[in-house]
């Protein structure tokens, strides 16, 4: 198993419809998800020739607020495209996920990429139809001459020219290099950063979510210092994760699932 | 909204006649507990519990606010529960249940009312800059004694918490990082804990028939429930008995001396896990956090 694979337990809840534990390798973020339905809708979310959606983002510390609110809204709008609710209209498909660990209870980018991925994982496993499934992946750009402790050296993705990501490193130590963009970074290495990026692909490649943020902290977003991106960056993220999502994504789904030949 | 499915009148009375004989459907006897399981993570405060089915975590965490006007040398500690449809889809978000309400007024008595932390201890400036600790408690598996489990869990979680080193000149404070100061455990003067009995009616000889962890099932079934919180001193922190089936003096006392021995031996096996992550931690130097201990042995 390499370092950068996340550690994912299936049915952690035996009395849901279908659980799942995820944490994320490197930010050691840690999320369980449980999905339950078809269930008895409220009269009042009830849609005539669709299964309602409900997401419910519980927050490890404190109550839920904005940011909670904020979470299961993209979940939500996210999931609506891969679940196939003409199957069960008039129906109610639950899904609560629980932030179990996290560096930065606060953090939108730490939190998002690993909640798409358990929930995904939990419908799954609890048999709701689904369109195809997807994965997502979190990249963060960091300005060229970051130093980037050891220990994270091998969440940097190379680039596209084909030299390797030792190479592309070194380079930067000489002044002229560029940005370097690592995956699924955690608090302190997205503290660094310029932008985050949270995507999610299909397995067939259509994109499915886009989340892109400028972190210019403590300048007050402004945008002169070089912060933020350029069209030619964003498409160059865009093709690394996916890259990312459909080659090692799918790997990752397929290895979790292992004989449950669910797809 | 989904109710919980009824047990059938074959399994009630399968339940019932097996209880009467001392014996339960899953082979445990009246009087003791399901394995308890305790997880830590990587972080201090946070700690998985798993009783059977039933999982709850509870996380502890800490932040400087100003004292209430009127308690000027105490911290602040709150305990917040909420059980959502990932426990059981019979749980709504925002429509409390009566079990919530009890839950929540018990972990009360049994662990603040109780004293168990010692809140003067959370002051860092006096009518200034306190500590306000809060303890989130997540219900994520229902299966029966949710009581008791919550109980484990914040307790355990206090236990573990380590809060960061404040150093104070004047009116200034400088809150100093994990990695610049070790920080110390919080002072709980003791560890108390709630053991429920559920009662099941008389047997054929007229005595009460009570189990102590009762399963989703067996509280589906109970006439009458009684929450005793003792800690491993035997000095009983609370009673709690709301309703259900009269219970005789006599019952009663010897559901609280029950209970004080269990509690024994929950105490203990918290202690141990507490030690081992405490060992895997510090790979086995324990030295150094000696000196880090704000409280005096016992």
């Amino acid at each position: 198993m390499s370092p950068l694979t996340p550690e994912i337990t299936l049915c952690p809840l035996p009395q849901t419809d279908g659980s799942c534990q995820y944490t994320c390798p490197t930010s050691r973020t840690t999320i369980l998800t449980s999905v339950n339905g078809p269930l008895e809708v409220r009269a009042k979310d009830e849609l005539p020739n669709d299964a309602t959606i409900e997401v419910i983002v519980k927050p490890g510390i404190g109550v839920g607020g904005v940011r909670e609110t904020r979470l299961s809204t993209l979940l939500q709008t996210t999931l609506k495209s891969l679940i196939l609710t003409t199957h069960h209209p008039r129906t109610l498909i639950q899904i609560v996920a629980q932030i179990v660990q996290s560096e930065d209870h606060t953090s939108i980018p730490l939190l998002l990429s690993p909640l798409l991925n358990s929930t995904i994982l939990s419908l799954l496993i609890a048999g709701i139809p689904l369109r195809t499934t997807g994965w997502s992946i979190h990249l963060a750009v960091l300005p060229a001459n970051t130093p980037i402790p050891a220990a994270h050296k091998d969440t940097i993705l190379p680039n596209e020219e084909g030299e390797s990501a030792e190479e592309g490193a070194m380079e930067t130590d000489e002044g002229e290099g560029r940005e370097v963009i690592v995956r699924n970074p955690g608090r302190v290495l997205l503290s660094k950063a310029k932008s985050s990026h949270t995507l999610v692909f299909s397995k067939e490649g259509q994109m499915l979510l886009i989340e892109s943020v400028e972190c210019s902290e403590g300048v007050g977003g402004e945008s002169a210092d070089g912060q933020g991106w350029d069209i030619e960056e964003w498409l160059r993220i865009m093709r690394i994760a996916k890259g990312l999502c459909c080659g090692e994504g799918v790997e990752v789904v397929r290895d979790a699932l292992g004989d449950r030949k669910i797809f | 909204m989904p109710k919980e499915p009824e047990i059938s009148l074959t399994e009630k009375t399968f339940v019932l006649e097996a209880l009467k004989q001392n014996l339960r459907v899953d082979g445990r006897d009246l009087q003791s507990f399901r394995d308890i399981q305790l997880t830590f993570g990587d972080d201090y405060g946070f700690v998985d519990v798993r009783l059977g089915k039933t999982r709850v975590l509870a996380r502890i965490s800490a932040e400087v606010t100003k004292p209430r006007p009127d308690r000027q040398f105490e911290g602040m500690f709150t305990i917040t529960t909420e059980m959502g449809p990932m426990a059981s889809p019979v749980f709504e978000i925002g429509r409390p249940t009566e079990l919530d309400h009890t839950l929540s007024r018990l972990l009360e008595k049994s662990i603040r009312r109780s004293t168990a932390l010692d809140v003067e201890s959370l002051c860092i400036v006096t009518g200034k800059r306190v500590w306000s600790l809060r303890a989130d408690v997540h219900f994520l598996s229902h299966d029966g004694n949710l009581t008791d489990t919550a109980c484990i869990a914040v307790i355990t979680a206090l236990a573990h918490f380590r809060l960061p080193v404040v150093t104070v000149s004047g009116e200034d404070i400088t809150i100093h990082s994990v990695t610049e100061r070790v920080p110390v455990p919080l002072s709980l003067l003791h560890w108390p804990i709630c053991v429920t009995f559920s009662f099941f009616g008389e047997d054929e000889g007229g005595d009460m028939v009570c189990a102590i962890d009762a399963t989703a099932q067996e509280e589906a079934l109970r006439m009458g429930d009684m929450t005793v919180t003792v800690n491993k001193n035997g000095e009983v922190c609370q009673i709690s008995k709301s309703g259900g089936v009269a219970v005789e003096a006599e019952v009663l006392m010897r559901c609280a001396r029950l209970a004080a021995g269990k509690v024994k031996v929950v105490d203990k096996l918290i202690a141990e896990a507490l030690r081992e992550d405490e060992v895997r931690r510090n790979k086995g130097n324990l030295d150094w956090l000696k000196e880090g201990k704000s409280e005096n042995e016992r």
